[in-house]
């Protein structure tokens, strides 16, 4: 079962009736960027003739499937439009593959931008456009240009102003199909069991029955580092399958406060949550079940569901995640400047550092002694293997050791929690990042400290 | 940015993703789509990087592209987006300034120490911000603010 799919032929109808807005915007915007360039003679002549030829293609496109629209299929109509879509990008990168330099600025994007458009493209004609642009990546990114461009040519300026009209474009296909119509294909419509319209109402007993599944999908979720607003919608899914008329949450990370409401009844629970760690493959289990959840689902189905899940072990086994720790810091130390011998040290102090870490994490010590405690048997480790070996850039060795400790999930989250306006789990988060960063830096010190070693 | 460079940059990207995947417990089912996202995010950010693009905006671009990419997978492997994002993007996330920035206070060395702290917050914010542009484009429920039921 497809969580996110949608029906192929409203798409094409939605296409279909979305096109002449996204079409004029995509085709006008072409136009005006190219006049502004002509008439500021900011390109050579080679380069005009393949802008104004994008441009023709654009605006006769547009014209010829605007009165093609109500003969021909949506699907033809709309394979037109990518082909049309494709080709102006590919005349745009035209003048880079006949080997003239070009500014990397509007190779960069195009990549994002062949991204957004192959999004927007219903799942029929998805492979052949898939295709299509993967060539035109492959080409632009292997070119012996790609990498050694120069500003000759195209001025910097001028090659970002083609930039922005380029991206105001799609933004204009965008914009196109979202005035047309509110709910467009490439927009996902958020799935799940609505709240209950069947006006049963829940007895007490239930509806703590009900609740605490509730909380408790809140809380795995939030243990597994889950951002607030997605263990909200679980949790709205999960009452909603339960039979609970409205519910109410108010989460951060450390506790959670729900309530249930039902016909004149309501209930009130607070979950404390105390462990902190990230498992994705948790909250994916959770986010699959509680989208595929059906309406007045039986409760103890859910609660053996839960138990199921928490009884499961880790993903991975225990030599594969020191493994991984000590790669990842490897590899790091590389983009700190480093190259054989600084893997070297940075891998095993990281590795060694990562099993005690597995250990502490299963006696359930406090995150930031364990932080600290790690850090500093990554240091220690790695300076360790520094002295005997002397590679060229220590600093970079020790710098990455203890990079696999770096709390980038809370860190990122509280940033995306906070632009959501859940101020309050937001600052938690930062504040939670801040204290395991200084948990790194004062077990960093210890061991500097101690041996006198100078990081700077 | 030479070749050789830039097929360094996506082989760290690619390692240090699929070491912070597994870290991370994603499943076994993603791990190979969200390496490769997080590689060629990396490999964007540098190669802009490379030609003089500021960083913070050279991270707005890799972590779009992560948004999107991972949108794309997370329909086609039926995940969570999460997964692909907040994963995708670890390895553009600031470690060195962000525990430097202490060791710099330690050693009563603010003005280096504020440099790295402002360092942290502005990449950060850059991640964070091209993840919600690519929620932005693609979700409809992230345009605006929820409505709170009130009665």
């Amino acid at each position: 079962m497809n969580l996110y799919h949608n029906s192929e032929n409203s798409n094409m109808d939605r296409f279909s009736k979305s096109f002449p807005v996204t079409g004029l915007i995509d085709a006008l915007m072409l136009l005006l960027a190219w006049a502004y360039l002509h008439i500021t003679h900011s390109l050579t002549v080679q380069k005009d003739a393949f802008m104004l030829i994008a441009t023709i293609i654009s605006v006769f496109a547009y014209l010829c499937l605007l009165y093609a629209r109500n003969i021909w299929s949506s699907h033809i109509v709309f394979t037109i439009y990518a082909i049309t879509l494709t080709l102006r990008s590919l005349l745009l990168c035209l003048p880079m593959m006949i080997n003239q330099p070009i500014n990397i600025w509007l190779f960069s994007f195009f990549i994002p931008i062949i991204l957004i458009q192959l999004i927007m493209t219903p799942e029929k004609t998805k492979g052949g456009y898939a295709f299509i642009a993967i060539i035109i990546c492959f080409l632009i990114f292997f070119h012996p240009n790609f990498l050694t461009a120069s500003h000759t040519l195209w001025k910097p300026q001028i090659a970002q102003m083609i930039y922005v009209f380029t991206l105001l474009t799609q933004a204009g296909v965008f914009l196109g199909a979202y005035v047309q119509d509110p709910n467009p294909s490439f927009i996902r419509i958020p799935s799940g069991a609505q709240p209950a319209v069947t006006g049963k109402t829940l007895t007490s007993g239930e509806m703590a029955l009900a609740l605490g599944l509730t909380m408790r999908v809140g809380r795995m979720m939030l243990e597994s580092g889950a951002a607030s607003f997605r263990t909200e919608q679980a949790m709205q899914r999960v009452a909603a399958a339960l039979g609970v008329g409205r519910m109410e949450t108010y989460l951060t990370p450390n506790g959670i406060v729900g309530s249930a409401y039902s016909g004149q009844e309501h209930r009130t629970q607070v979950a404390r949550i105390s462990r902190l760690s990230v498992a994705m493959n948790r909250v994916t289990a959770l986010e699959n079940y509680t989208h595929h959840l059906a309406p007045d689902t039986h409760p103890e189905e859910i609660r053996q569901f839960l138990s199921n899940l928490e009884g499961e072990g880790a993903a991975y086994s225990k030599m594969v995640y020191v493994f991984a720790a000590g790669t990842a810091c490897g590899a790091l130390a590389v983009v700190l400047g480093g190259g054989i011998w600084e893997i070297i040290a940075a891998g095993v102090g990281a590795g060694i550092s990562q099993m005690l870490r597995i250990k502490l994490t299963e006696m359930r010590m406090n995150p930031f002694l364990l932080t600290t405690l790690c850090s500093s048997l990554a240091t220690a480790v790695c300076l360790l293997l520094v002295v005997v070996i002397h590679p060229v850039h220590p600093k970079a060795a020790i710098a990455a050791s203890v990079l696999f400790l770096v709390p980038g999930v809370p860190l990122v989250t509280s940033i995306v929690d906070l632009s959501r306006l859940d101020i309050l789990p937001g600052v938690n988060r930062g504040m939670l990042a801040l204290m395991l960063f200084i948990g790194i830096a004062i077990g960093m010190l210890v061991i500097l400290g101690l041996t006198g070693y100078n990081l700077f | 940015m030479q070749i050789t460079d830039a097929i360094i940059l996506w082989l760290v990207g690619f390692i240090v993703t699929l070491g912070f995947a597994v870290l991370f417990n994603v499943p076994k089912k993603a791990l190979m789509s969200v390496s490769v996202i997080g590689a060629f995010g990396l490999l964007l950010r540098g190669v802009m990087k490379a030609d003089g693009v500021i960083l913070e905006l050279a991270t707005l671009c890799g972590s779009l592209f992560i948004g999107l990419a991972g949108f794309w997978q997370a329909r086609r492997i039926n995940t969570p987006r999460l997964v692909f994002t907040i994963t995708g993007i670890i390895a553009m996330v600031p470690g060195v300034p962000a525990y430097e920035m202490l060791l710099y206070f330690r050693n009563y060395d603010v003005l280096q120490g504020m440099q790295s702290g402002f360092k942290v917050a502005l990449i950060t914010g850059a991640i964070a911000g091209g993840l919600s542009l690519a929620r932005a484009l693609t979700e409809l429920e992230w345009r605006t603010v929820e409505e709170h039921a009130d009665d």
